[in-house]
């Protein structure tokens, strides 16, 4: 990294004052110190305290200053209309996964209002949920442009941390008026008609006792997922040590972010053995294949995909690689292939995707990749990165 | 008339002043309306005499559908006409000896004044040509000119002027983007440098109500900078965009049709990020959520820094790059009409670039150059109070007479051109 030229901090306190000495080392650039000063005000501005005004500018900018990323500062992060409160314990929304959620919501509205028209509940659950964000956004989304379609939504995590936030992220947005008050909170208005459920489950998505409950519930209603979207930690501890940038690395969970290494051989050898005591569904080379360290999150999801057999299914990926090793994943199985490949007939069949970063306002971009043999569709702004995986179950159709 | 054969000039100074003239001429040219208009009425007016004669011989298609499109204008003005008719036959009445008559006249006087109103305002709907982006929401982006501080000082005043002014008048208005400049010396009645202000104003019809504010507004002042007490004269561009509905069901306007003005197509358009990031992801969690997109065929640029979002950052960047290139677009569409049209009128065709307002501080005036109106009272006007809305009512009844009067010199070109070759063989050997 480079050296920030002293002049600069003369600059930065001449112009903007003292607090921009204190942010500078963090935000690098004037324009960023300028930007992220502007925000600290505005919310400071904007949050009634007894506390003067200066005082707690420099208190922020001080905490700012010492590396902790902004969005705990302030204390929430904007994350499409919504406001996604942010704890420290608990991951940040990205601005990339905000981008393919945005897109995936598009999708799912304009399918659904066209196919579906006997008004059957839209089932979403979101694994590793952390702030809530993406099913939040989802249902917001979802609530305003399907207005007559019940809602089921879930997000699912493993820290009672998340799970807290996440619940105080809907009510604080329900609060805010940026979506409709699903009818399970308790001050919801009777007036809406409409069904609409929002639930944040505590449970491992690696003990099959915990998470069955909860996945095989629209299934007894005579329903399906409709979605199953995912964030899972996605870093190497390699990675970890070596890409990630120092506020991620320093202030935010790693159990967001690294894939614990007992998971490896716990998912090896415990759940092929649970769920396909003799399976044969399993291409031969594929037995006790070890996944990557980083991936062991993927072939968990995979496996639900598998049984539960969600109608579309999102991941988001850290890079094209990444993306690559999880459509190989996909390809190498049989059932999966079944479920989620165009085999044999045209258009009938199922797609896997690999969307890249900016997907929003440039849906004509489109790319073919070659992985395992197959042609798989690229899409997204080429500069992009490689950021998630999208499957498409046969019979399943996207406008 | 006057009561009185002759008037010394020192009354009539006073009368002026009290306003008796303004109010009489105003009571003589009751219906409000632009000479113009009504010269341009009456022309139809014979035009569809004509036809309907024409049409009685023999029936023609063309001649037809023409004769549909001024119906609508030779119904208002023949309305107006019996209006007047009566409002003169009341005014007679007024005059009369029978005081139950007078009582009478004088009852039904308002009623038929307002009806006069309302018939001149449908004439002067029927006539005026309407703009395409009429009944659209519009962006104004301020600009500071060339010369320094001063401009970007009067550019936050010019800023805060129409921010207020919406406000007064009740329009939905939003601030999209408040670049304060890096440099910030305070300027006149606390002025903050800016390098870019954008506003949008959500009502439907905006556009129509402020597309005459698009151009250069000049300031003469003495800044606040200024140590020897010179006046300096320095310019802030504003510029009026169309801004597209967010959900439209006009199909002419919506921006995913590809005839519409304000389609833009993706693959034209570079998206950068600020920074070109490394991994991205759960990798680095960065604020930076600034957004420029370039539209390659035009060069046109769009920066956007304003929110911690970068979606919404990119939502406002889009709508602006769309508004930009439209209005680039219908510009260009005119000025080919232009071409076509006599180069009587080239000098009141209005582009970014012109001159339109001065505001000057000592002699605490407004001016506008179009309508060649002064006003007094800047304060007011800077505080988006009723004397902007003058100016600006001043310069929407220039605008109005300046598109009729271009109006008819382009039917006049086209019916030269149609006249005839020989008229072009002559200007080709010229």
């Amino acid at each position: 990294m480079p050296r920030i030229k002293p002049q600069l901090f003369w600059l930065g306190r001449k112009k903007f004052g003292l607090n921009a000495a204190k942010l500078l080392p963090v935000c690098r650039t004037l324009e960023s110190t300028a930007n992220e000063l502007r925000w600290i005000k505005q919310h400071v501005a904007e949050t009634p305290s007894i506390i003067p005004f200066g005082a707690r500018v420099w208190k922020l900018c001080d905490k700012r200053g010492k590396g902790l990323p902004l969005a705990y500062v302030l204390g929430n992060q904007p994350f499409g209309d919504l406001e996604i409160q942010c704890r420290s314990g608990v991951l940040i929304p990205r601005t990339e996964t905000e981008s393919y959620t945005m897109h995936l919501s598009n999708i799912l509205s304009r399918s659904v209002s066209k196919s579906n028209s006997d008004q059957q509940p839209i089932n979403i659950i979101d694994l590793c949920t952390g702030t809530g964000c993406i099913p939040l956004l989802l249902y917001s989304q979802l609530s305003r442009s399907l207005a007559s379609t019940p809602l089921n939504v879930v997000g699912v995590d493993i820290s009672q941390k998340a799970i807290n936030l996440s619940q105080r992220n809907l009510q604080h947005n329900a609060r805010l008026h940026h979506f409709p008050p699903p009818s399970n909170l308790p001050k919801a208005q009777a007036s809406s008609g409409t069904q609409r459920k929002v639930q944040f489950l505590k449970a491992d998505i690696f003990s099959p006792s915990a998470l069955d409950p909860i996945l095989s519930s629209p299934v007894s209603s005579s329903g399906e997922w409709d979605l199953l979207t995912s964030n899972p930690p996605y870093i190497s501890p390699h990675g970890f040590g070596v890409n990630t940038s120092r506020s991620v690395r320093n202030w935010e969970p790693k159990l967001a972010l690294v894939p614990p290494v007992e998971r490896v051989d716990l998912h090896q050898k415990h759940f092929y053995d649970h769920y396909f005591p003799d399976d044969e569904n399993l291409l031969e080379h594929k037995k006790g294949v070890r996944y990557q360290e980083e991936d062991v999150f993927y072939a968990r999801l995979l496996e639900i995909a598998r049984l539960y057999k969600p109608r579309r299914v999102l991941m988001e990926v850290g890079d094209m690689e990444q993306a690559r090793r999880v459509v190989g994943m996909v390809l190498g199985d049989k059932k999966l292939r079944k479920l989620y490949w165009r085999e044999g007939e045209e258009g009938e069949g199922g797609e896997a995707q690999i969307w890249r970063d900016d997907l929003v306002g440039f849906e004509g971009y489109e790319e073919v990749m070659d992985v395992a043999g197959e042609e798989v569709k690229v899409k997204g702004h080429p500069e992009g990165h490689g950021r998630s995986v999208y499957l498409r179950r046969g019979g399943v159709v996207d406008l | 008339m006057l009561a009185a054969p002759w008037i010394c000039r020192g009354c009539a100074r006073s009368l002026r002043r009290s306003g008796v003239f303004i109010s009489l001429q105003i009571r003589r040219a009751s219906t409000g309306l632009p000479p113009v208009l009504l010269d341009r009425a009456r022309k139809l007016a014979a035009e569809h005499q004509q036809l309907t004669k024409q049409l009685e011989g023999d029936y023609d298609a063309t001649a037809a559908k023409r004769a549909g499109e001024i119906s609508k204008v030779v119904a208002a003005l023949q309305e107006l006409d019996k209006t007047k008719a009566a409002l003169d036959e009341l005014h007679g009445l007024l005059n009369s000896d029978d005081a139950e008559l007078r009582q009478l006249a004088n009852d039904d006087l308002d009623a038929t004044k307002k009806q006069l109103e309302a018939v001149g305002h449908k004439l002067s709907a029927a006539l005026t040509p309407k703009h395409p982006f009429a009944d659209m929401p519009c962006l104004i982006e301020i600009h500071p000119g060339p010369g320094g501080h001063e401009g970007r000082h009067f550019a936050d005043t010019v800023f805060r002027m129409y921010k207020s002014y919406c406000e007064n008048k009740g329009y939905n208005v939003k601030v999209v983007s408040y670049n304060v400049s890096e440099d910030r010396t305070p300027g006149l009645d606390g002025e903050v440098p800016i390098s870019e202000g954008v506003l949008e104003i959500t009502d439907p019809g905006a556009f129509a109500a402020f597309r005459g504010e698009a151009g250069m507004h000049r300031v003469q002042r003495i800044p606040a900078t200024e140590k020897q007490g010179r006046t300096h004269t320095s310019a802030v561009a504003v510029w009026v965009l169309p801004s597209f509905p967010e959900n439209s069901t006009d199909v002419e306007n919506d921006f995913n049709n590809p005839e519409s003005d304000f389609y833009v197509d993706p693959s034209e358009v570079k998206a950068e990020k600020m920074r070109a990031s490394g991994a991205g992801g759960q990798h680095v969690n960065k604020t930076e959520s600034a957004i420029r997109l370039t539209h390659i065929p035009t060069g046109i640029q769009v920066s956007m820094q304003d929110s911690r979002s970068q979606q919404q950052n990119r939502e406002s960047a889009w709508r602006l790059l769309r508004s930009r290139i439209a209005s680039l677009r219908r510009e260009q569409r005119e000025a080919q009409a232009k071409d076509l049209r006599d180069s009587v009128l080239s000098q009141s065709q209005m582009s970014r670039g012109d001159k339109i307002r001065t505001y000057n501080y000592q002699q605490d005036r407004c001016t506008d150059h179009r309508s060649g109106l002064d006003f007094h009272n800047l304060p007011n006007v800077l505080q988006g109070g009723d004397v902007l809305d003058k100016v600006i009512n001043s310069v929407q009844s220039w605008l109005t007479a300046r598109d009729i009067q271009n109006l008819i010199a382009q039917e006049e070109a086209q019916a030269r051109a149609a006249a005839g070759g020989s008229d072009k063989k002559k200007k080709g050997g010229k």
